[in-house]
């Protein structure tokens, strides 16, 4: 999977790349709105994540001939600009998703990997991981081939964990992912132990290994190897 | 005090000393010409006196003499006397009081035989004359001062016409709304530089509005873009498997600490955006729809304290706002009546004609309604509110003419709002 990433900062870039790269993705970087357009014409991508503020010219702009040269690939804007504006003309242009920073690199990995699903499969969408498939369209959740019912909060935990597989998700990721910014005034969050446990336990009622680790006061891994 | 009524009375108080200076000049002037004249008149009265001695013409000096106006004497030679004038006071018998009189004495000779001759006239009394002159210069004052008032709203009318219109100009001018039209020149020089002022004025405010406004923009990219940074390294350092459990905590410590930050940075921004009217656009909303969004989003949280909450709507309630601000307001507050509820407690939203209230069980003594909608205040010590909550509701709140109260009924927290036109 090819991944163009549009972003001016140094550091940000580095460990958006490195972080992509744990996940087999195939990165390639862009400084500028110059070096941007020139990739976007030479190269095809499965994704594109475009900063829109960039040194010489205006990432929305770059949407526009993305969308002109290759109608089907995703983009996501990722941008420090909070304001409501940017959202609305990104979208409009034909960005499919709209990142505010800072974000959780787990959750733009999850953004990735439903984007490309999206776009890849024609909404034939299905997730498989050992003995899960899942039907992400549909929000269908089978295991060793029998349906599972999960509340829509474990349906998305699930999704989340599937595509940040191995890796060490902290608490707050989860929280942000499942309620965004309105998570943002809380102080009590060990409803979302309630959530997970839930989960664990249909799916290994359901006869699933036992994926989800917890890390006491830290997180979660979603282990599929040793 | 308006304008004119400072310039009258200034007039006024100019005009007084003004008066009572010349009054009593003219007083004085007016006594002086009075007596000369009255010496003339004594003086030729003498003149014809000698003529009727002369004439030996003693009825028409007795009749003067009965009259207490003419005294005439023969005299001695060695007591003869020059001629003398002098005020003086005889009682009147008609009158019942002492009038006052001028009096000449003279000598003359007719026929070797001296003689002393003694004029009086009555004459004006000086109170007299001081209240002819008094009311002749109050009358004066009056007029003077109806005239000058009446001249001054005829004068200010056409004066100050380029004023109100400038003073219009500036009611309605409005920093967001670009491109500004300026003011422009007209034949008084006073009010044409100012004009020229506000227009310079305006142009900077416009210009440094658009710069701030800029400046709110760059400001959240500058800090956003290290908050991410920081929070990119921090996920990925957690991916290190090397690291003990000792340090993961404190990696979740400090991507805490980051998000409180940039937490606190999102809300002060928002906080600058609404000051700065930076949210034009306004439509109706419709509050009950947007009340059950807010409940639905934080189903999670009512749910975990195991909160009763309930909507009560009688009336369709509709504010003027921005659909994003108006939802940020009520978010914020029901948030509040969730996050400082008690287990099992009560939230209920009633939505009437002209007002909706929030209300929420919690803490069983009243907040103080002095500053709870002050920037940083915190109630309690959840570490995760950053206390602008209810400075960026009270601040949305202001921007469209919402009224917001607090108060503490039966237990309850109260939060009323109501939007006046």
């Amino acid at each position: 999977m090819k991944i163009l990433l549009v972003e001016d900062e140094l550091e940000m870039q580095k460990s958006i790349v490195h972080f992509l790269e744990l996940e087999k993705f195939n990165v390639e970087v862009a400084n500028d709105f110059e070096i941007a357009f020139e990739k976007i014409q030479l190269y095809e991508y499965d994704c594109i994540l475009l900063d829109i503020t960039l040194p010489n010219g205006n990432g929305l702009d770059l949407i526009q001939s993305i969308k002109k040269v290759r109608p089907k690939t995703g983009i996501i804007v990722i941008s420090a600009k909070n304001s409501l504006d940017d959202k609305i003309d990104g979208l409009n242009l034909g960005a499919d998703d709209y990142l505010p920073k800072p974000f959780y690199l787990p959750e733009l990995n999850a953004r990735i990997k439903a984007l490309i699903r999206r776009n890849t499969f024609d909404g034939v969408d299905i997730i498989t991981i050992n003995e899960i498939t899942i039907y992400s369209e549909e929000r269908k959740v089978l295991i060793h081939n029998l349906t599972i019912n999960l509340t829509a909060k474990e349906f998305d935990l699930l999704i989340y964990f599937i595509a940040n597989k191995n890796r060490v998700i902290q608490k707050s990721a989860l929280v942000e992912h499942l309620w965004g910014d309105n998570a943002d005034q809380f102080d009590n969050f060990d409803f979302i132990y309630n959530h997970v446990k839930n989960l664990r336990k249909k799916l290994i009622a359901a006869g699933s290994s036992d994926y989800i680790q917890s890390l006491y006061g830290i997180g979660y891994t979603f282990k599929t190897e040793l | 005090m308006k304008l004119l009524t400072k310039t009258s009375f200034y007039y006024f108080l100019f005009t007084v000393p003004v008066l009572i200076i010349s009054s009593i000049l003219f007083y004085f002037f007016l006594l002086h010409e009075i007596g000369e004249s009255n010496e003339t008149i004594l003086e030729s009265r003498v003149k014809v006196i000698e003529n009727y001695i002369k004439d030996n013409n003693t009825s028409l000096l007795k009749v003067l003499e009965n009259n207490n106006e003419v005294f005439v004497s023969e005299v001695e030679e060695n007591n003869l006397m020059p001629q003398s004038i002098k005020d003086t006071l005889i009682f009147s018998d008609i009158q019942k009081e002492d009038v006052a009189y001028k009096m000449l004495t003279e000598n003359i000779t007719i026929n070797e035989k001296y003689y002393k001759i003694k004029v009086l006239k009555s004459t004006i009394e000086f109170d007299e004359l001081m209240e002819v002159v008094s009311i002749a210069f109050i009358t004066l004052l009056l007029l003077l001062f109806i005239l000058i008032y009446f001249i001054n709203i005829k004068i200010s009318k056409i004066v100050w016409q380029p004023f109100w219109f400038t003073l219009d100009y500036i009611k309605n001018f409005n920093v967001t709304s670009s491109p500004t039209i300026s003011l422009k020149p007209n034949n008084i020089n006073e009010f044409n530089e100012l004009n020229t002022s506000i227009n310079q004025m305006t142009l900077k405010m416009v210009s440094d509005y658009q710069n701030q406004k800029k400046f709110t923009e760059n400001a959240s990219h500058e800090f956003q873009t290290p908050f991410a940074i920081i929070k990119g390294k921090i996920d990925l350092l957690l991916q290190n498997q090397k690291l003990d459990e000792e340090s993961l905590h404190l990696l979740i410590s400090i991507d805490e600490t980051t998000n409180r930050l940039s937490r606190i940075n999102k809300s002060l921004l928002l906080l600058s955006k609404i000051e700065n009217r930076q949210y034009e656009h306004s439509d109706n909303v419709l509050l009950l729809p947007l009340i059950e969004k807010c409940k639905a989003l934080n189903e999670d949280f009512i749910l975990d304290k195991n909160i009763k909450f309930s909507i009560e709507d009688s009336e369709e309630l509709y504010f003027k706002i921005n659909y994003e601000l108006c939802y940020i307001l009520f978010n914020n507050l029901i948030q509040n009546a969730i996050r400082h509820n008690v287990e099992n407690g009560i939230t209920t939203v009633l939505i009437k004609k002209n007002s909706i209230a929030i209300s929420n069980s919690g803490e069983l003594n009243p907040l103080n309604d002095k500053i709870i909608f002050e920037r940083f205040e915190k109630n309690g010590t959840n570490s995760n509110s950053i206390g602008l909550g209810l400075s960026i509701v009270k601040e949305i709140a202001e921007v469209y003419n919402i009224d917001i109260s607090y108060s503490f009924e039966n237990k309850l927290h109260v939060f009323t709002l109501n939007q006046f036109e």
